[in-house]
């Protein structure tokens, strides 16, 4: 395992479909999430778009019941391949949740623990490491004081502004975000969104949102999933730009003007 | 040691200890039946049944092994405890959940709590001390299947208040506020509404309640008297399968020792069914919300 | 549906007398046992001159926690058997305690609700949370005194009540596993955790309080129990000096005072006072435990 993965991936997912027992959530997907680019995935709730995000480090083998067929490549990985080593996988490919979930610890805890478990031992390495991913997310100066508080004392938008640096701390080169601001205040959601923007110089970053504004503000591609009748499957994906002023189907366009979802 | 191989050791191993916790129950049942084999074998199942007594001895020829009025001492008790302890067990439940102040119902409830935590032995204690002699008052000798229903009411009564109470708790709010709504009263709302609601929970309630009864021992021995004949009224005493195994496992040999394995395997076998039915019962109605 | 006036009102006077009847038959109950036992603590019976002082009535009782029983147990204390029923709990916890926990982490950790094995052996400890105690003591007595030889001793005493107290401590010890939100699973595994990093680092530590408490009620019900030990761990009151020596429980002790020693009733109920302090000690402490994780959960939430 290197210390430093800065050069991204691409994200290439073929035909896959994700089932819960025999209801599927998404049939035939198949897009390309480019490196050094945002992607977001929209659609309305429900669609399976966190599905589809979950399938891209493999914590669809947490829930069960829930299947997983088709392809999914990232960098040279063979992701949905069972000798995968799914560790290493999902050190390479950080995620960050709807609802921050740090540990119930200290701030330096928080940190310290997925550095640790995956081989750095040495206190300057881990010390200098910290300071680096919190100065990353701008919350060094925050907390520089308290890093021995719980973490759970932080507000929300400091919570998963922490929850970033510590996905960021194992120098990721992939980044799967799903919703990350739907639970945070306008002031909170705009510094992750700067964030973003700055991450994308060396990650594969892909959103998941619900705010098609967001996906204007921040993503240079964007892929619309739509339900259909046994999964949703993908309407269009091309250029954030494109979708929205001159969408392809007519779904997009009903779907982006506010008709329906 | 490398991180897979910590894992891989990590699932043998906790795996490993549920199989154990898994089969200990396989285990009972094994050795019971073995050592319960060979009274099944000499004696033969109709002769715990039609023997004129219960005068067990090591050899199958010299003893007789009437089961029967035991059978029907475990029965008789624990099924009155339950007719008396069940009702009283979910009024009292209905007490803490629907008409006390929520101080009140706290401390009941606390109450009950401690009566459950008491150890069989001190509730024996309690009744050989106080309750049978007050019994013997009224009609001697006093240790009498009255005496044990009194004491196993006590005693599994704590089983369905708490188990009714929680019944309650599980119930959607919605019941309540609609109740309320309504204008229903308090009375009309606990048992047309919530009792009807709840009915499997109760049921539920009430059967591990009569599971308890049956397997209970020390304070069944204390007080009952154990004699070992039909039980012959409320004053008569009378003695059960677990009485039965407490007092003479001490010094039974041969196929008396193995009858009293028969006596727990007769237990184990009435417990598992009541508790397979009532598993049976709360799948059947899953979304009912008890 | 609609209740007459008349069948309410009796329904209310049903549902405020039960709690009467009920609530005063235990402090009935109760009050004896504190009578009656304190009775055995009151200086002067033995010691004669003593003044009726505070400092007395701890020495009462600490001679009678620490002294060996005398004639057959009518006299003197219980210092053997609270040392005898201190070893069976100790061999009790030191089994239970790694099967138990194991067993409830490979549950809820390493299973789903569908998995096979998973099912399997949880339908087999609710059958053995039925099981009754006495059979416990059967099964007990023919596998540990007989089959593994060690005969009437604290081993196998102690081994039995393992057995019982097993279904009880899995199903405390599986609710507090399962009481860490799913949140911290999905943040581990994201991360790349190992199945054992997720487990002791992040698991085991949030659960820990509801554990211990789950511990300390099997604890409880280890110590309550009479029936599982009348022929596992025998009667002899005498101080034990090995594991592999019998021992008469605090439980059993009542009991044999109680039915088989005429006179022995003071003592008998001095050593339930003591084994009823015990047990509420021992709940107390479990529900303070309980308390503060409900509690720092909510704040932390």
């Amino acid at each position: 395992m290197t210390a430093s993965n800065s050069t991204a991936g691409a994200v290439h997912v073929e035909n896959v479909s994700i089932r819960y027992g025999a209801k599927f959530a998404i049939q035939n997907v198949s897009l390309t999430i480019p490196p050094q680019a945002i992607t977001a995935i929209i659609g309305p709730s429900g669609c399976g778009k966190t599905s589809l995000l979950c399938s891209l480090n493999r914590l669809t083998d947490l829930i069960p019941g829930c299947g997983v067929t088709g392809l999914i490549r990232i960098g040279d990985t063979n992701v949905l391949d069972r000798r995968t080593d799914v560790i290493a996988l999902r050190r390479r490919v950080g995620m960050i949740f709807q609802h921050p979930n740090l540990f119930p610890m200290t701030i330096r805890r928080n940190l310290e623990l997925p550095l640790r478990e995956h081989g750095l031992q040495d206190r300057r390495g881990l010390q200098e490491q910290i300071e680096c991913s919190l100065t990353d997310v701008g919350l060094w100066t925050e907390v520089r004081d308290r890093l021995d508080r719980p973490a759970l004392s932080l507000s929300g938008g400091q919570q998963q502004r922490l929850c970033l640096a510590r996905a960021l701390s194992l120098q990721p080169s992939v980044l799967l975000l799903d919703e990350p601001c739907s639970a945070l205040d306008p002031q909170s959601t705009s510094v992750i969104e700067e964030l973003l923007l700055r991450l994308r110089a060396t990650c594969t970053v892909a959103v998941v949102t619900h705010n098609l504004a967001q996906a204007r503000r921040i993503a240079e591609r964007t892929a619309l999933l739509w339900p259909d009748t046994n999964g949703s499957r993908l309407v269009e994906c091309s250029d954030t730009q494109s979708l929205f002023e001159s969408p392809q189907s007519r779904v997009t366009e009903a779907f982006i003007s506010g008709k329906v979802g | 040691m490398s991180r897979s191989s910590k894992d891989l050791l990590l699932v043998a191993v906790l795996r490993g200890l549920a199989v154990v916790s898994g089969l200990v129950v396989v285990c009972i049942v094994l050795f019971v039946l073995v050592e319960a084999f060979p009274a099944l074998s000499d004696v033969g199942p109709s002769r715990f049944l039609s023997d004129a007594s219960w005068h067990p001895d090591e050899s199958p020829s010299t003893g007789t092994f009437n089961l029967l009025p035991i059978a029907a001492g475990t029965l008789l008790t624990s099924l009155l405890a339950v007719v008396v302890a069940g009702p009283l067990g979910i009024l009292s439940a209905v007490f803490a959940q629907y008409y006390a102040p929520a101080r009140l119902a706290g401390w009941y409830r606390r109450l009950v709590e401690l009566m459950a935590g008491v150890p069989s032995v001190v509730y024996g204690l309690w009744g050989l001390v106080v309750l049978v002699p007050l019994v013997n008052r009224i009609h001697p000798p006093g240790q009498s299947l009255l005496a044990g229903v009194v004491i196993l009411t006590l005693m599994i009564l704590p089983t369905v208040a708490l188990l009714t109470d929680a019944a309650f708790t599980g119930l959607p709010a919605g019941y309540a506020r609609g109740a309320a709504a309504l204008g229903l009263s308090r009375s009309t709302t606990a048992f047309f509404v919530m009792i009807p609601a709840a009915r499997s929970g109760l049921a539920t309630a009430v059967m591990l309640a009569l599971v308890r009864a049956m397997g209970e021992t020390m304070a069944v021995v204390m007080v009952c008297g154990n004699v070992a004949r039909m039980p012959g009224g409320l004053f008569a005493p009378v003695r059960t399968l677990t009485a039965t195994i407490a007092l003479e496992m001490g010094y039974a040999r041969g196929d008396h020792r193995s009858a009293l394995f028969a006596c727990g395997l007769v237990l184990v076998i009435v417990v598992t069914v009541f508790i397979l039915c009532v598993e049976l019962g709360s799948y059947r109605r899953p979304a009912h919300g008890d | 549906m609609a209740t007459s006036r008349w069948t309410g009102r009796l329904l209310d006077v049903c549902v405020w007398g039960t709690p009467v009847i009920v609530a005063g038959m235990f402090l009935w109950l109760i009050s004896d046992l504190i009578l009656r036992g304190s009775a055995a603590f009151q200086p002067g019976t033995e010691s004669t001159g003593a003044s009726y002082s505070l400092i007395a009535v701890a020495e009462q009782i600490l001679r009678f926690l620490t002294a060996a029983p005398e004639r057959a147990g009518r006299g003197g204390g219980i210092g053997p058997i609270l040392v005898s029923t201190g070893m069976i709990l100790a061999v009790c916890m030191s089994v239970v305690v790694p099967i138990g926990l194991g067993t409830a982490m490979f549950l809820s950790e390493l299973v789903s609700d569908q998995n096979r094995l998973g099912r399997l052996v949880r339908r087999s400890l609710d059958l053995l949370a039925g099981v009754p105690s006495i059979v416990f003591g059967l099964f007990g007595n023919a596998v540990f005194c007989q089959w593994l030889g060690f005969r009437y001793s604290i081993v196998a005493g102690g081994l039995t009540l393992a057995c019982m107290v097993l279904p009880l401590l899995i199903r405390s010890a599986e609710e507090g596993f399962r009481s860490v939100p799913d949140s911290q699973r999905h943040a581990a595994a994201a991360l790349g955790f190992s199945r054992w990093s997720t487990v002791f680092r992040v698991i085991l530590p949030q659960s820990t309080p509801g554990i211990v408490a789950g511990l300390i009620l099997g604890l409880g019900r280890a110590l309550a129990e009479t029936a599982a030990l009348l022929f596992t761990s025998g009667y002899v009151d005498r101080m034990p000096r090995s594991f592999l020596d019998s021992g008469r429980s605090l439980s059993i002790h009542i009991y044999d005072l109680s039915m088989n020693v005429p006179g022995g009733n003071q003592n008998a109920h001095a050593s339930a006072l003591v084994l009823v302090v015990l047990l509420i000690l021992i709940n107390l402490t479990a529900h303070r435990l309980t308390y503060r994780f409900l509690h720092r959960e909510v704040r932390y939430a």
